[in-house]
């Protein structure tokens, strides 16, 4: 069980409009690196980085934080969760990060693994 | 008269050396109570009437009412989460009102961590043990908890001010006695 690929797919589950999240940490490099070590999947929640830009759009998407409760409500047995979001202030980062950040390619290259892993796919809403 | 800035009010997370998450904790809670801005005073305001009657003080009548829709454990957390003003008063507050049979240890436990406070409550959790009780939910949590860097413990208060300490009475030394919920 890739834990990672599991909450995202059941927070996609709960949102009704897509959601952008920056990953970063264990559960990055377990969805977005083919080659991450085995556990990094075994991780227990997903981490995510807000851009100062998306801060308040993000507290107002009353949609997003319901999702978010039904999302750690459904994972409470398997004792997963997803609530640690930092803003971009509060973590260390290069000045050019948002223009760092891996999109479409990971996220092709992710649709293929987990095709070939016979896994569900990749989350539709989270972008 | 030469006009300074005015400092900005320290955050705990600040104090301990460590960062504060977007707690959808806190949103959820500002939003279900009305709270908003005043979210730490009507958190301390419900954890009094939910039994931390130590910290009994006159509220703001003009914030909102308890909301029984949200947990003790719920409370307790947000009172200690690292975005929250640094006033040692939330944390001995949440001490208090978590000192209680009524909270559930395994619950508050995955909470603490989901919000990132098991520095805070591990600090409580030891303190208690210190006092010499092997009370709930504090024990659990210091089995459970994972302890978690931080800069600073020394900034959170000391083990004497979650308890009441009578020292030499006619009767002989008193113990120090845990403060536990007001049921």
């Amino acid at each position: 069980m890739n834990n990672p690929l599991f909450i995202l797919q059941t927070l996609d589950r709960h949102l009704d409009h897509p959601v952008e999240l920056t990953l970063y940490g264990r559960a990055a490099l377990a969805l977005g690196f083919p080659a991450h070590e085995p556990r990094h999947e075994t991780t227990q929640d997903v981490d995510a980085i807000i851009p100062l830009a998306q801060l308040d759009p993000l507290r107002a998407d009353e949609q997003f934080w319901d999702a978010r409760d039904a999302t750690n409500a459904e994972l409470a047995e398997r004792g997963l969760y997803l609530t640690h979001l930092f803003t971009e202030a509060d973590v260390f980062l290069l000045p050019d990060w948002l223009d760092r950040r891996e999109r479409k390619r990971r996220a092709d290259r992710m649709n293929r693994m987990v095709r070939m892993n016979k896994q569900s796919a990749w989350p539709q809403k989270i972008l | 008269m030469e006009l300074k800035e005015q400092a900005p009010a320290t955050t705990l997370a600040r104090k301990l050396g460590d960062t504060a998450h977007v707690s959808g904790l806190a949103i959820r809670l500002a939003r279900l109570n009305g709270a908003g801005d005043r979210l730490p005073e009507w958190l301390l305001k419900a954890a009094v009437e939910r039994g931390a009657k130590h910290y009994q003080r006159e509220f703001d009548p003009a914030l909102p009412p308890d909301n029984p829709t949200i947990s003790d454990e719920e409370i307790g957390v947000a009172l200690c989460l690292g975005q929250m003003p640094d006033e040692p008063w939330l944390i001995r507050a949440a001490a208090q009102l978590l000192s209680s049979p009524r909270v559930d240890p395994q619950r508050l436990a995955r909470l603490a961590e989901m919000e990132r406070v098991e520095p805070v409550l591990l600090h409580i959790a030891t303190a208690c043990g210190q006092v010499g009780e092997a009370l709930e939910p504090w024990a659990t949590l210091r089995r459970q908890l994972h302890p978690r860097r931080i800069v600073r413990t020394d900034a959170l208060p000391h083990w004497t001010r979650f308890a009441i300490l009578s020292g030499l009475t006619r009767d002989g030394y008193a113990p120090p006695e845990w403060l536990i919920r007001r049921e």
